[in-house]
């Protein structure tokens, strides 16, 4: 190491001095240890990133070589091609139901797992199993199973006396969604363990003052705890929606985008046109629109969580 | 680490290693070296390589340096190399692709090849040559061919009285055999009555009607009167309704799995939209030997609708330096028996005549059915279908699209046949 950046430190140190040369020395290390990462991300995240931006940009086939024309697959996309419309409005569907429920379930849970009671820990991890199985074909295939026409779910409902009849909820067009928001709610384990985590530095003291004051439990909740655990909500909000703007295992293997492409969510859309029909320019340019939509929709939250959001450590 | 003593000493010892390399490959110089690509799977891998091993000792002068991988990635390849003037001599393919390997030039046309007797034909039926041809040029054999299949269960019928489905049949007679057997038996006749969402149950009709899905050259759709999808509908539609075959919604939710069909678990006494190399798959699925049929012929036919599919097909590539040494091996390929039955049904029912009668002699009771259905296929199969267009697989979605909107009710059949012909011209046309 010496040889080698001894002759640039002695270029530095003739017009920075020592003080240079300690930051090199310094710097370099941590450079040395981040240098795995960095290849990394370089070669697995910015080279493909790039790479895609420059496939969306031609005419690429999986038979084919790519050959360049410009915007057109952009203006297709946006003039001509209704399907990218629709499952624009299928994830949109999905993100606004399946976030909210999601997130009230961790919230919820957390809220039960708060205190230490017999076996709590044991719940904990039971209750963060989902999660961890959700993504998995496994699931998909038990989910799909659960909600068909002679699935355990109108098993439930027919043996309640709720419905008379068996539905197909898989094949109806009207609740086929449905069966894939509830299966995203019910995979809360993540953010649940960071809500608890939230709840945690909540600090008693404020509980205690509350209670003085006279404030009931559910006024402890929305006074106390909501407000102070904000920071948190406003963290899980943004990864569980950047997670299911993505959504692609559980749609694909549940309903593969039916009935009536009324589970066409984007990521299953950008297959079909990518892989399944060739078109890796296409697909790439609508893999590069849904990039670019998720990085506004962060933004506008950003923008707005000054309005509700708040942080502790404010003004001091 | 390395020293420069090591280092000296690795490089002398490349060096001398690349000079007797060179030598060695002077002094074979008559030795010819043919490159053959294919993808497949273990069991295709390691058969293949016996057959080149037999065939090496047979013509030593002539080496075949195998080039293999699974079908991820195969195409990437081969276009590469396609681009780079570099394709293997030989080249396994498939027809749906090759629509843009010929028109680059990248492949040898065989005709004069065998013409002039260096390869022989003569045992392969003139249906399977066509497979193999493309714009009127015999540029590939087809290795093996697939028929569309429906798979029935012989005791059902038996139970239910009715007869068993023959090639004879025609569409009505078939409604009428899955309503009376929903009657009598009280489960479906079958999950669909057709294979519909691929098309391929389209085509037949369209065939048959004298009519074809897409035009000659691949521009537009190769039908004009859009009465023969509404009826098409009509006739699953009719089904729907009386309970024979699934509704919409049970469609939409049953699995895609072969071994899954509601014929395999006793819920249906038959099902249609399969082709003859799932046999195996689906009687596994029911635990039971499941018996093939044919698609039904149209009344007052125009001419058979039905065809046959070559599983692939054997190419050789426009820039091979050795066509007499790539025919030599096409020649044994195709007709040496000993290596038809290495090979055996892995890349479809073999061509060759002779090779498929010394299969079936050696072959278990389910492989035995696949022939003997191929055999009914092949003298049920109307004109091969030509060259698929690029555009293929969304006209397929579209198609499929169409399909759904029409048996969920949100259509009627004239307005989705209106679609779906906009649609798909709009795909071809570009």
């Amino acid at each position: 190491m010496n040889n080698k950046f001894g002759a640039l430190d002695s270029v530095r140190s003739l017009d920075a001095g020592m003080n240079k040369k300690k930051w090199i020395k310094e710097n370099l290390t941590g450079y040395v240890f981040i240098l795995p990462w960095l290849i990394g991300f370089l070669a697995f995240l910015a080279f493909p990133l790039l790479r895609s931006l420059y496939y969306s940009l031609t005419e690429y086939t999986i038979v084919g070589d790519p050959s360049w024309v410009g915007l057109r697959n952009y203006i297709e996309i946006f003039t001509d091609d209704p399907k990218f419309w629709t499952s624009l409005k299928v994830t949109f569907y999905y993100v606004v139901f399946a976030v909210p429920l999601r997130l009230a379930s961790a919230l919820a849970l957390a809220l039960v797992f708060r205190k230490a009671r017999p076996f709590t820990n044991f719940y904990r991890a039971a209750y963060y199993v989902p999660s961890i199985l959700g993504g998995s074909v496994a699931i998909s295939v038990i989910w799909r199973q659960l909600f068909s026409s002679q699935g355990a779910f109108n098993d439930f409902l027919v043996a309640m006396g709720i419905m008379g009849d068996r539905i197909s909820w898989i094949g109806h067009p009207d609740y086929a969604i449905w069966t894939i928001i509830i299966l995203a709610a019910w995979q809360f384990g993540s953010p649940m363990i960071i809500f608890l985590a939230g709840l945690k530095q909540i600090p008693k003291g404020l509980y205690e003052a509350a209670e003085i004051d006279g404030a009931g439990k559910i006024q402890q909740f929305f006074s106390v705890t909501l407000p102070l655990l904000t920071p948190v909500i406003f963290f899980n909000l943004i990864m569980q929606m950047v997670k299911m703007f993505m959504v692609f295992t559980q749609v694909y293997i549940i309903t593969e985008g039916g009935p009536l492409n009324r589970t066409l969510v984007y990521a299953v859309y950008l297959y079909r046109k990518g892989i399944s029909n060739g078109y890796l320019g296409y697909g790439s340019a609508l893999a590069w629109i849904i990039l670019v939509l998720l990085t506004i929709v962060t933004i506008v939250l950003f923008k707005t969580s000054n309005k509700w959001v708040y942080y502790e450590s404010e003004g001091e | 680490m390395f020293n420069k003593k090591t280092l000296a000493l690795v490089l002398i010892l490349t060096f001398a290693l690349s000079l007797s390399l060179s030598v060695a490959a002077m002094a074979q110089d008559e030795e010819v070296t043919l490159r053959f690509a294919w993808w497949g799977s273990q069991s295709r891998h390691e058969r293949t390589l016996r057959v080149i091993e037999m065939f090496e000792e047979e013509y030593p002068n002539i080496k075949i340096q195998p080039e293999y991988t699974g079908w991820s990635g195969y195409w990437d390849k081969m276009n590469a190399q396609a681009a780079g003037d570099n394709l293997p001599d030989i080249i396994q393919h498939v027809r749906k692709m090759m629509a843009s390997y010929v028109e680059n030039d990248q492949l040898l046309a065989l005709d004069p090849y065998i013409e002039d007797g260096s390869l022989d034909v003569s045992k392969i039926g003139e249906s399977y040559l066509e497979m193999g041809r493309a714009y009127g040029k015999q540029m590939s054999l087809a290795t093996g061919v697939n028929a569309p299949a429906g798979y029935y269960d012989k005791e059902l019928f038996d139970a239910a009285g009715v007869d068993y489905p023959s090639p004879e049949d025609t569409w009505e007679d078939r409604a009428e055999m899955l309503k009376k057997l929903h009657e009598e038996l009280g489960i479906l006749g079958a999950a669909t009555p057709a294979s519909q969402e691929e098309g391929n149950g389209f085509v037949v009709w369209l065939r048959q009607h004298g009519q074809n899905f897409y035009s000659e050259d691949g521009k537009s759709l190769g039908y004009d009167d859009d009465q023969l999808f509404v009826d098409y509908m009509n006739y699953d539609l009719e089904l729907i309704e009386s309970g024979a075959v699934q509704d919409a919604m049970q469609r939409q939710e049953s699995a895609n799995a072969i071994e899954q069909d509601p014929v395999t678990q006793g819920e249906a006494a038959s099902a249609t939209n399969y082709w003859s190399n799932q046999l195996v798959a689906i009687s596994n699925g029911a635990g039971k030997l499941l018996h093939p049929f044919l698609y039904p012929s149209a009344e007052g036919q125009v001419r058979e609708g039905r065809f046959m599919k070559p599983a692939m097909v054997m190419t050789a590539a426009r820039t091979t330096e050795h066509p007499e040494e790539v025919m030599t091996f096409l020649n044994f390929w195709f007709n040496n028996v000993e290596a038809g039955k290495v090979i055996g049904t892995d890349r479809g029912v073999p061509t060759n005549s002779e090779i498929r009668t010394a299969l079936k002699a050696d072959a278990d009771e389910y492989d035995q059915a696949v022939f003997d259905f191929i055999e009914v296929a092949a003298e049920n199969a109307g004109p091969v279908l030509p060259l698929q267009p690029p555009a293929d697989p969304e006209v397929t979605t579209a198609f499929a699209d169409q399909y759904w909107e029409v048996i969920y009710g949100m259509k009627t059949p004239a307005e989705a046949a209106a679609d779906f012909r906009e649609e798909a011209t709009k795909l071809l046309s570009r």
